[in-house]
């Protein structure tokens, strides 16, 4: 180890203080200088230029930081397309298919209706059974899902890939855990395993096919507009607008937390002013954190 | 691990070590060095860069540099490897008219890509890569540097344009000094100058070795020596072979892609549009 030359200034890693300390190389030229950053209890060695670097990396991270959450609250929405009701013969559809996936002993969750387009989740316990009746019923045709891994499209943290199956001419995405997306590009994790455990807590079954826990359908469409659609359409707002009294169950708070972590307060005073439009914008410019 | 609001804000390796940055939204910012991990606030990592900054300070030790005013996208990329060389800052007045960019060879500024796309000739700049920020186009930050430089002038939170020895060259700055040309080309504007003990000013390079030929010899030159870098380094070597194997992935998977929507395209445009309803 050289000698030191000269302390150059202390540095804050959170609560943790340490020096950054100039010193001598082994050998005795200026290109062999290194930096200890240290405390009496811990020292990391780089060269100076690994230093000059490393400094200059995290100065450029910030600069990136900065101007991510400027550029986001700056961000707008542009609603692509509007949101249809289920038709008649999605009702039936559905209906239908629900009716296969029970008589095969497959438990599921309906999670989203739109027109010729159903979102359901199965239970990780009936995926061999659901597989089978994938491949072997006649009327079930397989599809290419648009955030599948074919368009390139990641799932992390071994999540089950999408699925989309077309019967009676109805669209059936299925999921096999709530998912969202990521910010990394075309990436989808899973959402926290509280989430996951919860969509098998409880049933609120319907005339026609077992629902999916509220809470759970309310984080999904929120996460689904905030990191998929980057926007809130007329008929989300609607939504939100409608489910209202969630806000006051302890148990959503908890399950915004795992997603949102310290943004959760203030995401909670929009969502009951209703000022759906200010989510995005405020969400990435939040930096109190 | 279920933040989904994760952006990675730098990656690289220096020296050995795996070095990265991810802003975890609302939770905090994770820096990274191989196996470690430091978890900071965002009061926190702003505490560290000024820390940083005064670290480099104190280390470049030459009056006149403030680490404070240098732009991290320039020190992060280009002055950090020259630092240890530096030997001189001095403040200078130049006129924009006066001034060169280095881009394909020295240019004076009046001809450069920056000015041309302010007076509208946006093809070249419409080219280039996104190098200053994430999904920033180059268009994109020289309007809103321009829309800075009529609101707030020039220096900016005293932030100089650099200039290299005596050279006119600008070699951090140049598209502040084109929306300066924009504003007025004969008005002389501060500059900071620096000196390295090993400048080479470009103009001091001969011709012969500026031409196409000897470039592409040199090129070759590069490519040989960085071939047989990668044999005497290991780790450099897993690294490069990972790189070809995820490239190759990638086109095999552009080209899967492809041939699905080729077949496929009408059912694909069908399952898109039901999707824009959700």
């Amino acid at each position: 180890m050289g000698e030191k030359i000269r302390d150059l200034h202390p540095i804050q890693i959170g609560c943790c203080e340490l020096m950054i300390e100039l010193n001598e190389a082994y050998e005795k030229s200026r290109a062999g200088r290194l930096i200890h950053i240290q405390n009496p209890h811990f020292r990391f060695l780089i060269s100076e230029q690994g230093f000059l670097d490393l400094a200059g990396t995290v100065l450029r991270a910030k600069s990136e930081m900065d101007y991510f959450k400027k550029k986001g609250a700056a961000k707008s929405f542009e609603e692509q397309s509007a949101h249809v009701e289920p038709g008649e013969d999605t009702r039936k559809a559905e209906e239908h298919f629900c009716r296969e996936l029970e008589g095969q002993e497959i438990d599921y969750r309906l999670l989203e209706r739109n027109d010729r387009l159903l979102t359901l989740i199965i239970h990780p316990q009936s995926v061999e059974r659901y597989t089978v009746f994938r491949d072997e019923n006649p009327g079930v045709k397989r599809c290419e899902h648009p955030y599948g891994e074919l368009f390139q499209y990641r799932f992390l943290y071994q999540m089950r890939p999408f699925e989309l199956l077309r019967y009676e001419d109805v669209y059936f995405e299925i999921y096999f855990r709530i998912p969202c997306m990521s910010l990394v590009p075309k990436t989808w994790i899973p959402l926290d395993k509280m989430i996951q455990q919860r969509v098998w807590e409880s049933s609120c079954g319907a005339e026609r096919a077992k629902e999916i826990d509220p809470i759970v359908r309310y984080i999904y469409r929120l996460c689904w507009c905030i990191f998929t659609k980057e926007g809130f359409a007329e008929h989300d707002a609607a939504y939100f607008d409608e489910n209202r009294g969630l806000l006051e169950r302890p148990e959503l708070e908890e399950c915004l937390e795992v997603v949102f972590f310290r943004y959760t307060p203030s995401l909670l005073a929009i969502l009951r002013d209703g000022d759906y439009g200010s989510i995005i914008r405020s969400y990435y410019s939040f930096d109190q954190y | 691990m279920s933040n989904p609001a994760v952006v990675t804000l730098q990656n690289r390796h220096i020296e050995n070590h795996a070095v990265w940055l991810d802003d975890n939204f609302g939770e905090s910012i994770h820096i990274h060095i191989d196996d470690f991990r430091a978890d900071l606030t965002n009061a926190e990592l702003r505490q560290m860069c000024s820390d940083l900054c005064e670290a480099i300070n104190a280390l470049v030790d030459i009056p006149g540099f403030d680490c404070h005013r240098i732009d991290p996208v320039f020190l992060e990329m280009q002055l950090g490897g020259r630092l240890r060389h530096l030997t001189k800052v001095s403040l200078d007045e130049v006129a924009p008219k006066d001034m060169q960019v280095l881009w394909n060879g020295v240019e004076p500024l009046g001809q450069s890509m920056c000015v041309r796309a302010l007076k509208g000739d946006t093809e070249e700049i419409d080219r280039t890569r996104d190098i200053y920020h994430e999904g920033q186009k180059d268009r994109e930050r020289l309007d809103a540097l321009l829309e800075s430089v009529r609101e707030n002038g020039y220096p900016y939170q005293g932030e100089y344009m650099i200039l290299y020895g005596d050279d006119n060259i600008i070699m951090d700055g140049q598209h502040r000094a084109a929306c300066l040309w924009e504003l007025d080309p004969e008005k002389a504007v501060p500059v900071l100058r620096f000196y390295f003990d090993n400048y080479v000013t470009p103009a001091a390079i001969p011709k012969w070795k500026r031409n196409a030929a000897y470039q592409s010899v040199r090129k070759c030159g590069r490519a040989l020596r960085s071939g047989i870098g990668l044999l005497t380094h290991p780790r450099k070597l897993y690294r490069q072979l990972k790189e070809n194997k995820k490239k190759r992935a990638q086109r095999r998977a552009d080209q899967r892609e492809a041939a699905y929507l080729r077949e496929h395209r009408a059912e694909h445009d069908e399952i898109t549009q039901l999707f824009l309803q959700k």
